[in-house]
């Protein structure tokens, strides 16, 4: 029996997990990606937002300011950069100027520091700013992170302080039981995603996990996985609990005190297995364009055209232009409303839609204010996903009057990112409350992780090299991430199972050569590391494998 | 433009055909006369003898793959002469049907007289080579 | 910190050439540093023939023709570095590197050939919406799939772009049993030579849609289908005409960018046209004693002149290594010492950039692509009204290179060297 199952491994429910794991209690996370950070969470820009645009008494008001200053403390004892660069929203025109006025009124019923900054004093602010600017809402705390690390490091924080996951596990069915809940899921606690990594110290380590005779029902992994993680003194400390399951034809049967919903785009399915309060998720797509580095040089701050209100409710954050940590530039995102939470194909529509305000808005922008045209050529990658806008425009938050034990973080379209430590500390606080959760002595509120090879200094490489040679061995020449950061992306705990998890965990790939030439090399470190055939390492999980068959007329169709 | 007219085909191209003796790819016209098939538009000779085989019997250097026994990846092979473009696909065959044991060496011969063609097949690598 | 005469960054066809020629034009202090394990770059995932004919007059398969040049570095005995991986390059010619055996190292370099070759322009640098699953991947990385590694990355096939990797990849697909269902490109014209059209596409009846793009990729996991459509004259998707074709696979050969972030990192002056580095007409960057040559100056068509060019280059860093070449202060001579070359009607971006005046060379060599397709035409350099040279050429296509060598007393007097075309478009 666990005492809290949370349904999707998103930032908000990873946030959720590590809170749990400050306490005694045994607590399982579901989801069904074939990585964390599946959902919304991995199509997110990364910016940590302020809060002062949420319309004052909602819920998102109410999480937005308070879980910025949380962002930047969990990101503090994680161990994850992150750029606390500012905000700036830009106005060209009458309108613009009245929608500021608007904002910084909103911030200050929010409690976020703001300030309309007009020429000449936004010139001494933003020295390259386009000179049809009229002026500008500066948000001194306004940042940008990385969402997915910010969610990896949050659930190997939870990991390392017991907190269980299975991916590749969708819950189909919940229901109602004397002692809390029953949730059945397809999946299997004996996948890819959920197998650890071999120990590649120990090469007969991986036949190991399957002659592992322990408890037959569901431990069959159960020694192999705590010797391949152990052989792995860094990551000794984290102890391996079999999952608590009944398992039957893919069917995975769990017993739980209480539930705790963090399903983002189905959050809502979710929800209306449980409730009769139903809601329901508008999936609203939006894309990024990424510009490669070469041109970061001359934006500081994040930069953002004013909010508009969207026909389905609710607004966006409208076009933004963020720095990242890697350098590199996003511009986005439209919003769209589409019919699937799942979608992240790109869409025509949104490219151009991006492309076009971007063409036309350089010349405001620090980049473009010299006259330079917009660099179509700098294009380096597009990426889209959903935001789980709900019916109710704003966040689903607590336990319906009709499901006691049964706790939503639903409907966290953005600034869910933003505000999920906050929204995870207030959930995980009804749970606590409900199970009378004793504190755990043991907790351990730090991860450290090693540097980037990128960011450190000759010496630290030479370092670096000197303990393990793999170092020295460059796999992506475009954000030069080496071989030995992609063996640790997938020895860690819940670690990168296929192609696109390591290019998450590392940037191997997210480059401007879009993979081309490091995929081949990450594919073979995969199927060493995890001791399958190159035939099976896959894209992005599932059945999205990379390669066909074995050449010399053996894959004719 | 017509889809049907954008999408080449072998036939098309019987009168006007671009020489692959060399990257240059000479634009060689031929034309039916008394004497035989006449070519032009050849910068050397080998244009010339080339347009008068293309049009009677095409020919073809083929490269490929072959797997080697005791060795995990491949070795790359050519045919050290053309070989009929009929015969392409017999050749290739061939060659995916044959697994000499490691090591091979550039410039092995691995199959001689490549599907009676008189070609023989030459391995242009070693068997586990750097990569 | 190490200290080594002539550093030459990447060992495939054009850093060989390099090291080689510096060495026999008397540089005996030589370095080449290669991030694969072995040198050829990419020549060795490039198992077809072709290669060769200019250089050796022989007809080789790419795997051969690198065989020919590491041959002789090894003869030579070159020194070489493989795995070996430069993580910076900075104006006063110290070079970073690293490898698994002696770690992070420094080198002071005399001078350096910049030879780090191109990479291939991606799905998402075309902006191809869709979906993003796998089956989606650029022709040179199925290539090093297929060639180095021994495994398809597909069965059924839609390539996008008509570039000579594709369609050397296109026919490799067919030969392996596979189905290459379309070749779908968006100019009027092919991209790749056009020997290849004819025996790697037309030879297998391979359909080629031209005017057209992917104008969506269809598939959860992996690919499905494409979307093929038709472009206007402003290369924009016309409506209503697509047209989905079955696939499990989407190749992409639309194109190669040269590899030249080291390059930038150095500060070294670039050209937008090419993308590689200005140069003169020694192949000398913007940086005295740093020169440039192959695939990361511009894009070649063919092997053969990447190993001419590197050669040269080799030749100019020997004779800029041994005193020969006029100093370091008459290569950053003021701008009116210098002649640019221009890009007139037809001609894309020229290398080299400008020629110094007092060139000690009896001729340049100057090569750019054509913008479109010409029969009948003729090649003329202009300086002002006065024409400085002219060629005909029967047939020219972007696919191929012009290459012009114009004797240097012809430009002497030129206030620019600006190049045009002339002839029936077709």
């Amino acid at each position: 029996m666990y005492d809290v199952i949370i349904v999707g491994a998103g930032s908000v429910g990873c946030a959720a997990a590590r809170e749990l794991s400050r306490y005694r209690l045994r607590v399982l996370v579901l989801e069904k990606g074939h990585d964390l950070c599946a959902g919304a969470s991995k199509c997110n820009s990364g910016m940590i937002h302020a809060g002062y645009d949420p319309i004052p008494g909602t819920n998102e008001a109410r999480f937005n300011a308070p879980g910025c200053a949380m962002m930047y403390e969990i990101c503090d004892e994680l161990d994850v950069p992150y750029l606390k660069n500012g905000t700036t929203i830009f106005a060209t025109d009458d309108n613009g100027m009245k929608e500021l006025e608007k904002l910084l009124h909103y911030a200050e019923i929010n409690k976020v520091r703001a300030e309309i900054v007009t020429p000449p004093a936004l010139y001494d602010l933003q020295p390259d700013i386009g000179r049809d600017v009229r002026g500008v809402l500066w948000v001194p705390d306004g940042g940008v992170t990385n969402p997915f690390t910010v969610t990896f490091a949050l659930a190997e924080n939870a990991r390392r302080n017991g907190v269980e996951f299975l991916k590749e596990t969708e819950v189909t069915g919940i229901t109602k039981t004397p002692a809390g809940f029953s949730v059945t899921a397809k999946g299997s606690v004996d996948s890819i995603a959920n197998r650890p990594a071999r120990a590649s110290s120990d090469p007969s380590s991986h036949s190991s996990l399957y002659r592992s005779s322990g408890n037959t029902d569901s431990g069959l992994r159960d020694s192999g996985y705590r010797s391949s993680e152990y052989r792995n003194s860094e990551y000794k400390n984290f102890e391996y609990k079999t999952p608590e399951c009944e398992s039957s034809d893919g069917t995975l049967r769990f017993e739980t005190r209480m539930i705790i919903n963090c399903a983002g785009g189905h959050s809502d399915v979710i929800n209306n297995m449980v409730s009769g309060i139903h809601y329901h998720i508008i999936p609203r797509f939006g894309a990024h364009v990424v510009l490669d580095r070469k041109l970061s040089a001359k934006l500081t701050t994040t930069l953002m055209e004013t909010p508009h209100d969207l026909p389905g409710g609710g607004h966006t954050k409208g076009m933004a232009i963020i720095p990242t940590l890697g350098g590199t530039m996003l511009l986005g995102c439209d919003a769209t409303e589409v019919g699937d939470p799942d979608f992240t194909d790109t869409r025509r529509e949104s490219i151009e839609q991006i492309v076009d305000y971007f063409r036309a808005a350089w010349k405001d922008l620090p980049l473009g204010s010299d006259g330079s045209p917009f660099p179509e050529d700098s294009i380096i990658s597009i990426f889209g996903g959903c935001r789980p806008h709900a019916d109710t425009n704003d966040f689903v938050i607590g336990e319906p009057e009709d499901a006691p034990g049964f706790v939503n973080a639903g409907g966290t379209e953005s600034p869910a990112f933003t505000s999920c430590v906050a929204i995870a500390r207030h959930v995980a606080g009804i749970c606590i409350d409900r199970l009378k959760a004793e504190p755990d002595p043991d907790f351990d509120p730090y991860r450290k992780v090693k540097k980037a090879f990128r960011d450190m200094t000759n010496e630290e490489r030479k370092a670096a090299i000197a303990e393990n040679p793999d170092y020295a061995k460059i796999v992506c020449r475009c954000e030069m991430v080496t071989e030995a950061e992609i063996r640790d992306a997938i020895r860690r705990p819940l670690g990168a199972r296929s192609i696109a998890d390591v290019k998450l965990r590392t940037r191997a790939g997210m480059g401007r050569c879009q993979g081309g030439f490091c995929s081949p090399r990450v594919l073979e470190i995969l199927s060493e590391e995890l001791g399958i055939s190159p035939l099976e390492v896959t894209q992005c999980g599932g059945e999205s494998k990379v390669l066909c068959g074995r050449a010399c007329g053996e894959g004719a169709v | 433009m017509t889809e049907e007219k954008t999408a080449l085909t072998i036939s098309q191209e019987q009168k006007e055909l671009v020489c692959i003796v060399c990257p240059r790819g000479c634009l060689l016209t031929a034309e039916q006369t008394e004497q035989g098939i006449e070519i032009k538009g050849n910068f050397c000779p080998r244009g010339r003898e080339y347009g008068q085989q293309e049009l009677t019997n095409p020919m073809r250097v083929l490269t490929a793959l072959m797997r080697i026994q005791g060795s995990e990846k491949p070795v790359s092979v050519r045919t050290d002469l053309p070989v009929p473009k009929a015969k392409l696909f017999e050749c290739a065959a061939e060659i995916y049907r044959t697994h000499p044991s490691a090591p091979v060496r550039r410039g092995d011969i691995l199959i001689r007289n490549l599907c009676g063609t008189g070609s023989n097949v030459v391995a242009t690598r070693d068997s586990n080579p750097d990569f | 910190m190490k200290e080594v005469n002539l550093v030459v960054i990447g060992g495939g066809a054009a850093g060989m050439a390099a090291a080689v020629s510096a060495r026999r034009s008397g540089v005996q202090d030589i370095l080449i540093l290669e991030r694969n394990p072995s040198l050829g770059g990419v020549l060795q995932q490039c198992i077809h023939n072709g290669f060769g004919l200019h250089r050796f007059g022989d007809d080789l398969t790419g795997v051969e023709f690198a065989a020919r040049y590491a041959d002789m570095v090894k003869e030579m005995g070159i020194p070489y570095l493989l795995n070996t991986f430069v993580i910076a390059l900075n104006p006063d010619k110290t070079i970073t590197a690293v490898n698994p055996e002696e770690g992070l190292m420094e080198i002071k370099a005399g001078s350096i050939v910049l030879a780090m070759g191109c990479r291939e322009r991606s799905r998402n640098a075309l902006l191809i919406p869709g979906a993003r699953g796998a089956g989606i991947m650029t022709a040179g990385t199925a290539q090093r799939y297929l060639n180095l590694d021994g495994y398809l990355p597909g069965k059924k096939i839609v390539i996008v772009g008509s570039g000579d990797i594709g369609l050397i990849m296109a026919r490799q697909f067919v030969l392996e049993g596979c189905e290459v269902a379309a070749v779908v490109e968006i100019m009027p014209w092919s991209g790749g030579l056009p020997r290849n059209m004819k025996q790697c596409i037309e030879d297998f009846g391979i359909p080629v849609y031209y005017n057209s793009i992917i104008s969506e990729i269809r598939g959860k996991e992996r690919v499905s289908s494409v979307l093929v459509g038709r472009v206007d004259e402003h290369r924009r998707l016309i409506p209503g005409t697509e047209f989905e074709i079955a696939c499990d696979t989407l190749l992409i050969s639309a194109g190669l960018i040269p590899e030249n972030e080291l390059t930038d990192q150095a500060g070294i002056t670039m050209s937008g046209a090419t993308k590689g580095a200005e140069v003169s007409e020694n192949l000398e960057t913007s940086i005295s004693g740093v020169f440039s040559c192959g695939n990361v100056l511009h894009v070649h068509d063919l092997v053969d002149f990447v190993s001419e060019e590197a050669e040269e280059a080799g030749r100019n860093a020997a004779a800029y290594l041994l005193g020969q070449a006029p100093s370091a202060k008459d290569l950053t001579s003021p701008a009116d010492d210098r002649i640019p070359t221009v890009s007139g009607d037809g001609v894309g971006g020229i290398v080299p950039q400008y020629v110094c005046r007092g060139t000690s060379k009896k001729e340049v060599t100057f090569m750019f692509r054509p913008r479109s397709r010409w029969r009948d035409a003729v090649i003329r350099a202009f300086s002002g009204s006065d024409e400085l040279f002219s060629k005909k050429a029967v047939a020219l296509t972007p696919g191929e290179m012009c290459r012009l060598t114009i004797p240097a007393e012809k430009l002497r007097a030129a206030s620019e060297i600006r190049f045009s075309i002339e002839g029936t478009a077709v």
